[in-house]
């Protein structure tokens, strides 16, 4: 998830003011929400994404970039990396190693092209092993989605 | 200095400021006395905005009810920002097509300054919708599920065989060529998160890597055809067994037919089921659509369709957490399908592996 956790709180704070508040009928449901949005006012000040995701993250997309160099290297191929950042704060770590997963991309996809076709295959192989486990680390946080109670009409 | 610029009209969908808007321009287009009443709002569908109502009409000394859909493209809407144009070109050019119901159409407008979004008017179309839900086939008459599994596919089959430069839509498609429609639909989408040419792009690199593959193998089309863009289950109405209109046709487009199958046959609209939809059977889908649309179905083709789908698909989440990310979405759904990217990024990473073997 690359937002914010105060702006998604805010979002969710808005949409109860705007769609749900002026649809509730009773005192009692109002004095309910009322106290949703206090909570989440105070969630928002104090809560902030998984650090430990974060760092998990970045450390296995600095890992297989390092590995997409080492077999570039095998081959013949020097590229200079530019050093994935290890002072910063784990979500800045992960920026520059998704930074550096993108400019692997890229030219595996530009100069990369006119390299033999069982090197290039193994290399994108190595880039694709680090996006997935990125994502899988990512996933294992988030519960499934219910999109059918949220597009469904009441039943009478 | 002073500004004389006219602010921007804000969309209003309190039917007290909405609906006299709405009246008066409905009046200048039908030259008759317009009364709009019996407002409701649709949840379903988390882009376009969906209000029913009904008309009652005076011209010339008859008076006459409808009930009509108005579809709002709000500024802060999931995949802002809207045009009506295409998809009222495309339901006028496809009224009267056999095996295809689609709703009747009535008006749009693309003019922020009737209701402060661009809008498109229909006319309602009853049935429920069969939704790509675990179970949700299963709760239905075995009969209707064949039925409507024949008639999903005929419809599929007769939109791709509309002559569609015939009609006004080859004016406004004229650019469209066979060796880069693959190709456009990757940039548009690129293009929707801001990562087409981008120095810095802000996305998970996956969607990155994503879009340089789906750019280097885009394939040249047999045939450009009308392609609906979000054909589903869960995007048609039916009643007793019978689609009575295929709806949401705001991603319609020129490209290949094989959009729309591979579209149609993502997992993740499968329930859990190796069907299409959860309902209608592979390989019987396929034998009657080749049959009636008269099209070649490349699997490696539609193999590459299926990446590009789940790339729009992360697309249309990237961009949806992108717009709460700036304060500017008006419905909170969008935030939760922001939760829904990783898993797709995966599947899309399995199935650029699939075809990378």
């Amino acid at each position: 998830m690359n937002i914010e956790l105060s702006k998604l709180i805010e979002a969710l704070r808005r949409t109860l003011e705007d769609n749900v508040q002026p649809e509730l009928r009773t005192d009692h449901a109002r004095g309910q929400l009322a106290a949703v949005q206090d909570i989440l006012g105070k969630l928002g000040r104090m809560a902030v994404w998984s650090s430990d995701a974060s760092a998990q993250q970045a450390r296995v997309l600095a890992e297989g970039c390092a590995d997409f160099v080492a077999r570039l290297a095998q081959a013949g191929v020097k590229l200079p990396l530019p050093a994935s950042r290890q002072d910063g704060s784990p979500e800045d770590a992960l920026l520059a190693a998704e930074a550096q997963a993108m400019q692997l991309t890229d030219w595996l996809f530009d100069d990369g092209a006119t390299l033999p076709q069982s090197v290039h295959a193994e290399l994108d192989a190595i880039l694709r092993q680090a996006l997935r486990q990125q994502l899988i680390i990512q996933r294992k946080l988030i519960p499934l989605t219910d999109f059918g109670a949220m597009t469904s009409v009441a039943k009478p | 200095m002073t500004d004389l610029s006219i602010p921007p009209l804000a969309l209003d969908l309190a039917p007290e400021r909405l609906g006299p808007r709405l009246e008066a321009f409905l009046q200048t287009q039908w030259h008759a006395r317009v009364r709009l009443s019996d407002w409701c709002r649709f949840p379903a569908g988390f882009s376009w905005v969906t209000l029913g109502c009904t008309v009652a009409l005076q011209q010339a000394g008859v008076e006459r009810t409808l009930d009509l859909i108005l579809r709002i493209g709000d500024p802060n809407g999931l995949l802002a920002p809207y045009r009506a144009k295409p998809e009222f070109l495309v339901l006028a050019a496809l009224q009267k097509v056999p095996g295809l119901p689609v709703p009747s159409v009535h008006a749009y407008s693309d003019d922020a300054d009737i209701i402060g979004a661009p809008f498109l008017i229909t006319g309602r179309v009853a049935g429920d919708t069969p939704m790509p839900w675990k179970g949700n086939a299963e709760q239905r008459d075995e009969a209707h599920n064949e039925s409507l599994s024949r008639e999903f596919t005929d419809a599929m089959a007769a939109l791709h065989r509309v002559n569609w430069r015939a009609t006004p839509l080859g004016e406004l498609w004229a650019e469209s060529r066979p060796e880069t429609v693959a190709r456009d639909q990757v940039r548009h989408w690129a293009s929707h998160v801001g990562i087409l040419g981008a120095a810095h792009p802000q996305v998970p690199p996956q969607m990155y890597h994503a879009m340089r593959w789906l750019d280097r193998e885009a394939p040249a089309a047999d045939q450009v055809t009308i392609v609906h863009g979000d054909f589903r289950v869960g995007n048609f109405l039916q009643q007793d067994g019978h689609i009575t209109a295929i709806l949401d046709w705001e991603l319609v487009h020129a490209g290949d037919p094989l959009e729309d199958i591979a579209w149609a046959g993502l997992r993740v609209f499968a329930a859990g089921t190796q069907r299409i939809g959860g309902l209608i059977d592979r390989e019987a889908f396929n034998r009657r659509y080749a049959e009636v649309a008269g099209v070649r179905l490349r699997p490696d083709v539609i193999r590459y369709y299926e990446v590009l789908g789940l790339f729009k698909s992360a697309a249309m989440l990237v961009g949806a957490t992108q717009r709460v990310a700036s304060g500017r979405a008006r419905d909170v759904r969008m935030a939760s399908m922001g939760f829904q990217l990783a898993s797709t990024l995966l599947e899309l990473n399995r199935l650029i592996t699939e075809a990378s073997e």
